[in-house]
């Protein structure tokens, strides 16, 4: 699979994800993330994402990750729908993140996007409820 | 499906904090490298050794006991060092 990933996120959230992620999975595929400063002017975010997913593009589309549906972020990603094969997942959280960067597939960029947003819902819980019987207290 | 001979033994995860995200990101990561099938339990529940989401979705504390089962041509050795990095998880 060469799907790009891209994270585009508000202030430094997108960076500080992938420090995490580099924690768990110190190995895993690299990938991208952009910064965007609400102070910004658009033609520069666009420029930044631009730059962004040119650098992970390797033919087979590139996944951009935002981190909140509506967000400047998402919103500026969005634009590139039409004239770049990108799809754009919004709502990012790091069980995506781990997913992607260990996932050993051939999924084509839509195949992914779908996988990961189910991927990345399936994993929100309200802990109490997974401990195993007789954890709770 | 014919069931392989495999090997099975139980360790007691040491870390303080128990088995979270690093060490059981280390964990898949040193279990991809064995040909063996990998599978990790905790009471009924077993969950693949190769995803880091669902070893953490065990929930295993510290003192806690996980079972580590391996199937194939490694699989002595897989339990083995699988068994070590759990129980040496302290240091994490």
């Amino acid at each position: 699979m060469a799907v790009g990933v891209v994270v585009v996120a508000h202030c430094d959230l997108g960076k500080e994800f992938l420090r995490a992620l580099s924690l768990i999975v110190p190995d895993g595929r690299r990938f991208f993330s952009i910064s965007l400063d609400p102070s910004e002017q658009l033609e520069a975010m666009r420029k930044k994402i631009l730059k962004g997913i040119g650098e992970a593009d390797e033919n087979d589309g590139v996944l951009i990750l935002t981190d909140m549906f509506g967000g400047t972020p998402s919103n500026v990603a969005l634009s590139f729908h039409e004239e770049h094969h990108v799809e754009v997942v919004t709502g990012m959280n790091l069980p995506m993140l781990v997913k992607l960067a260990s996932l050993k597939d051939d999924k084509s960029l839509e195949e992914l996007a779908t996988f990961v947003k189910e991927y990345g819902q399936r994993n929100i819980s309200v802990a109490s409820q997974l401990l195993p019987e007789g954890n709770s207290g | 499906m014919s069931r392989e001979p495999g090997v099975e033994r139980a360790f007691t995860v040491r870390a303080e904090l128990g088995l979270h995200a690093r060490p059981a990101g280390q964990f898949v990561a040193l279990a991809g490298r064995f040909s063996s099938e990998i599978t990790v339990g905790r009471g009924d529940e077993w969950v693949s050794g190769c995803s880091i989401l669902s070893i953490l979705s065990l929930a295993a504390e510290h003192g806690s006991t996980l079972i580590i089962r391996a199937v194939g041509t490694d699989a002595e050795q897989a339990v083995s060092e699988l068994g070590l990095l759990l129980e040496a998880a302290g240091q994490n």
